[in-house]
């Protein structure tokens, strides 16, 4: 969900140019300057990756490209951090790929 | 090979790198700002996205982009989006190779000095069913609030330890999110009594405590002492959070068990130094919990025991920004004044005017170290199911097999299950496998420290073998 | 403090544990010292490979042709997996020197009773799918060989002789001997003296210095190795592969001269990992060195284009010890009493259980079933430092 209010703690912001990406073929809005993590966060998409081991979901955990959770397919390059990712109009995101090729 | 030669490179563009850099510059030194975000500011000063306008800043935001603006009126060369994944001792001299990725800046550096800025991320915190999604850190709230205006979750828990957990909370409730509980895991408050004059000089810092606080009280969210999270539930993503009492030896209280529906758990306890470039280097560390983990040994003058290394801010022990700041300024006197840019009476002055400030700051960085409690102090809320190597998928009961079979140290263990060997390389399990070997062998932390650490080696993140090919065309000119 | 046992053996790696094992099966009281933890010198770096790819096969050939064996039931005898897989090895060749060496080789390999054939390019990609021939001539082909997971490997061994009473000693320097006339009556260490009847030194690239104490110098240098590993991938390599010009450089090597012995294996567990040797006569130095990683990675996508996307996740360096016959160092030392050396041994895994299964009969029996003379580790060599 984003923040449109203007609160103390957090001022209102004017977002970048909307853009439009695609995460396992559907299509979800974003604007530039998001991270590709924050935009699947903001429409509700938590599930980033399966394990390769025990086959369970796993999504965005340190934000910062420390913990290599949030680990998609952008753009047929595998292994990308979502959180260190800016959105691209027209990219392409595939989730839940196991770790192993 | 072609290299390109700077006096001073600078690693890490918060407020200590940000500090040391300008320090050094306008004294002269020829200095490289680099940083792998793509703006400088670091995690304390989170700056908007390039894309991002706003028409004001928070008080405290401004103090960051008050700093952040000196940057530009300095003679220095900068370098963001760009990650150093090596620092390499040149052959038969002092001097460091720092290898770098980005696409603007060379593939290598030669600098006569290192400052190391390269901060901390949050302390891991395993807790049964914490690899759910929807269980982020503090910092990942932070950012996402601060920097992207995204709310994580509209039904939040706040757990955790420490001041962190109340500015978070307050920023969740103002973006809009239901807070259906904050939950500090220390009861901290007659351990500050000593520190009460350092904590009342620290008049922004109440203020800002206060401000969260009652926004906090306003929206009802159940504030709790002494409290923790204790299990995340649910099948895709977390869709329950247990929450407990803790007892004096920090382990949940199964009478106190309370079972909320929320989409988010926010878990905040406390920060780990980011030193893996001082331990790549070889630097000379010592554990120690209060001040996050492992921190590299320095002298007054934030050097390592590595010649021309230095590190400062968070990357050294957990102190905030403040500190951050004054040691980065220490850092680059020492740099300036090594090189003759500063006469020895005018460093010894710079150095005195900082010293009583740094003794104020440190004290209150140990009063919060003394006070609240750090993801490795709640080793307790683990059990033998609970993931303790995310990456690998590694329980603790695997490392309870490994110590069974003999294994008595963090890198015995990682040879025998693999802990350590994924993508972070051992940044998320660490600590906890060193909690875990300590509580099952019962080895003092003398014997511990004898065991050594997971030894850091380059690339300091995972890179392809393409990209690293690369590095060698450069090399062959 | 001084405690009493009838083995020392220093150096836990491959060789170490293997012989302490050996011994404590002999029902000998052992003492296993390391100034670190379980390998943590040049079997950490190891592949696991059981191979004989780059070993010296003149005087070696009765030792390689008595190792294979041992490893047919070795698992059942440990009781513990070493994640044995049976895998092929190759040794590229990029040039005609290169493929009059390797046809020489040939001839030896086979003379041992391995195996072999020789491989030209265009017929390659049988026996290894994944790799582009465009710059080869052909390769080297070992069908038979295996590999191990190292860790899995050394733990196996170092558990069953922990079931058989061995006492362990980790960071625990050995700064010298002790010595009564004309033998040596046990260790110096940093956490004081261990006394035995006999000292078995592991020890690999630290041994010359260990044993200039007592006034020898013997002739085992180092070198280092630098390897990186990458993430997993499901299994697609059939051999560990290597360079034929390893041995075109061995012929004229210099003191302190860069020489690139490209390596590349699989893990059981479907890492790869990427290496490379250098030569360094007196720098003793654990860092990896900046132009190795790069120089590992382009050599890699040479040979398998298809897979430069994947990711290294790091990199470490080992100190290997090197003798300039490229003979082992496996006997007892003359010019002193009580001192048994077995290090250096080139392509180590292949010769772990035999060399624990050598020393032990040393030990206890005085003589070896092996002709171990041409390992004596005093012995003059051709072309010495």
């Amino acid at each position: 969900m984003r923040i449109e209010k203007n609160t103390s703690l957090l001022p209102e912001v004017k977002r970048g140019r909307k853009v439009q990406i695609l995460i396992d073929g559907q299509p979800i809005e974003a604007f530039e300057g998001e991270s590709v993590a924050a935009a699947m966060m903001a429409a509700g998409l938590r599930v980033f990756r399966i394990t390769a081991k025990h086959k369970t979901p796993r999504g965005m955990y340190c934000g910062m490209g420390v913990c290599f959770e949030c680990l998609v397919t952008v753009n047929g390059v595998r292994n990308v951090r979502a959180c260190l990712t800016p959105v691209a109009d027209g990219m392409m995101v595939e989730t839940r790929e196991e770790g192993m090729a | 090979m072609k290299e390109v030669h700077y006096e001073l490179a600078v690693i890490g563009g918060g407020p200590a790198g940000i500090e040391a850099a300008i320090t050094a510059a306008e004294a002269g030194v020829n200095t490289v700002l680099i940083d792998r975000y793509p703006r400088p500011g670091g995690q304390y000063y989170k700056e908007l996205p390039m894309q991002f306008s706003v028409h004001h800043r928070t008080k405290a935001e401004t103090e960051g982009d008050m700093l952040i603006r000196l940057l530009s009126g300095v003679e220095l060369t900068q370098y963001f989006n760009t990650l150093v994944w090596g620092i390499f001792p040149k052959e038969n001299d002092n001097r460091w190779l720092i290898a770098l990725a980005s696409n603007d800046a060379p593939k290598l550096i030669v600098a006569d000095s290192v400052i190391l800025a390269t901060g901390a991320y949050d302390s891991p915190m395993p807790f049964p069913g914490w690899t759910l999604p929807g269980v982020i850190s503090a910092g990942a709230a932070l950012i996402l609030l601060k920097t992207q205006r995204i709310l994580p979750g509209t039904r939040v828990l706040v757990t955790g330890s420490g001041p962190l957990l109340l500015s978070v909370a307050a920023h969740l409730i103002e973006g809009g999110a239901e807070v259906v509980g904050v939950c500090e895991a220390a009861r901290p408050f007659w351990r500050a009594i000593p520190y009460l004059p350092t904590i009342l000089g620290q008049t922004h810092r109440i203020e800002e405590g206060i401000k969260y606080f009652s926004t906090i009280l306003k929206a009802h969210s159940p504030y709790r002492i002494g409290w923790s999270v204790v299990e995340a539930r649910g099948k895709d993503k977390v869709e329950e959070a247990v929450i407990a009492r803790l007892d004096k030896s920090l382990s949940p209280v199964l009478s106190s068990k309370q079972v909320i529906s929320v989409d988010t758990i926010v878990s905040g306890y406390g920060l780990v130094p980011n030193n893996y470039l001082s331990r790549m280097i070889g630097c000379k560390h010592s554990y120690l919990p209060e001040k996050g983990g492992f921190v590299p040994e320095r002298d007054d003058t934030m050097q390592t025991s590595m010649p021309n290394v230095y590190v400062v801010g968070d990357a050294a022990g957990i102190g905030g920004a403040e500190l951050a700041r004054l040691e980065g300024r220490v850092a680059g006197v020492a740099v300036a004044g090594r090189l003759g840019r500063l006469g020895h009476a005018t460093a010894q002055w710079e150095y005195g005017k900082l010293r009583s400030l740094l003794r104020r700051q440190q004290r209150f960085a140990e009063m919060l170290g003394k006070v609240f409690l750090r993801g490795l102090d709640l080793f307790n809320l683990s059990t033998d199911d609970t993931i303790i190597c995310r990456c690998e998928e590694i329980t603790r009961r695997e490392i309870r097999s490994a110590v069974e079979m003999g294994a008595r140290s963090v890198t015995e263990v990682k040879m025998l299950t693999r802990a350590g060997m994924g993508n972070c390389q051992g940044r998320m399990c660490e600590l906890s496998v060193r909690n875990a070997v300590m509580a099952f062998t019962g080895q003092s932390f003398l014997d511990m420290d004898k065991g050594g650490a997971y030894s850091i080696r380059p690339p300091l993140e995972p890179m392809t073998v393409k990209e690293l090919a690369k590095a060698a065309e450069e090399l062959s000119e | 403090m001084t405690q009493a046992f009838d083995v020392v053996v220093v150096g836990a790696g491959y060789i170490g544990c293997s012989v302490s094992y050996h011994l404590c099966l002999a029902g000998l009281k052992v003492a296993l010292v390391d100034r670190g933890s379980i390998a943590a010198g040049a079997s950490r770096a190891n592949y696991g490979n059981i191979q004989i790819q780059d070993m010296e096969l003149e005087k070696s050939t009765a030792m390689i042709k008595a190792a294979i064996p041992k490893f047919q039931n070795l698992e059942e005898e440990l009781g513990y997996p070493i994640g044995y897989r049976k895998i092929g090895g190759l040794l590229l060749i990029e040039n005609q020197a290169q493929w009059q060496m390797m046809q020489e080789r040939l001839i030896v390999v086979r003379e041992v009773g391995i195996e072999s054939e020789l491989i030209p390019a265009d017929r390659l990609k049988e026996v290894e799918p994944e790799i582009d021939p465009t710059h080869l001539l052909g390769a080297l082909y070992h069908a038979h060989e295996g590999q191990v997971d190292p860790f899995q490997f050394i733990s196996a061994y170092l558990l069953r002789a922990r079931q058989k009473g061995i006492s362990e000693f980790y960071y625990t320097e050995v700064s010298g001997f002790l010595v009564e006339g004309d033998r040596v009556t046990g260790v110096r260490t940093s956490q004081g003296d261990i006394s035995a009847g006999v000292i078995v030194l592991c020890t690999g690239a630290r041994t010359r210095d260990l044993v200039r104490s007592l006034g020898l110098s013997l002739d085992i240098h180092y070198v280092l190795g630098q390897a990186v590993v990458t993430e997993p991938v499901s299994l697609c390599l059939q051999n560990h592969i290597a360079s034929a010009s390893f041995f075109e450089r061995t012929s004229n090597q210099k003191t302190g001269q860069i020489l690139a012995n490209f390596a590349i294996s699989q893990s059981p567990h479907g890492h790869f990992l990427l290496g490379e040797a250098m030569y360094e006569a007196d720098h003793f130095c654990t860092d990896v060195p900046y132009p190795s990683i790069p120089a590992v990675s382009r050599a890699f996508i040479r040979h398998f284009p298809s897979m430069s996307e994947l990711r290294v996740l790091r990199g470490w360096s080992a100190a290997v010890a090197h003798t300039s016959d490229s003979c082992p160092m496996l006997g007892p030392l003359k010019s002193i009493k009580g001192v048994i050396l077995a290090t250096a041994f080139r392509s180590t895994v292949i010769v772990t259980p035999l060399a624990g299964e050598t020393v032990a009969q040393l030990v206890v029996e005085g003589k070896s079933e092996l002709d171990i003379e041409k390992f004596s580790p005093e012995r003059k060599m051709s072309h010495a430092h």
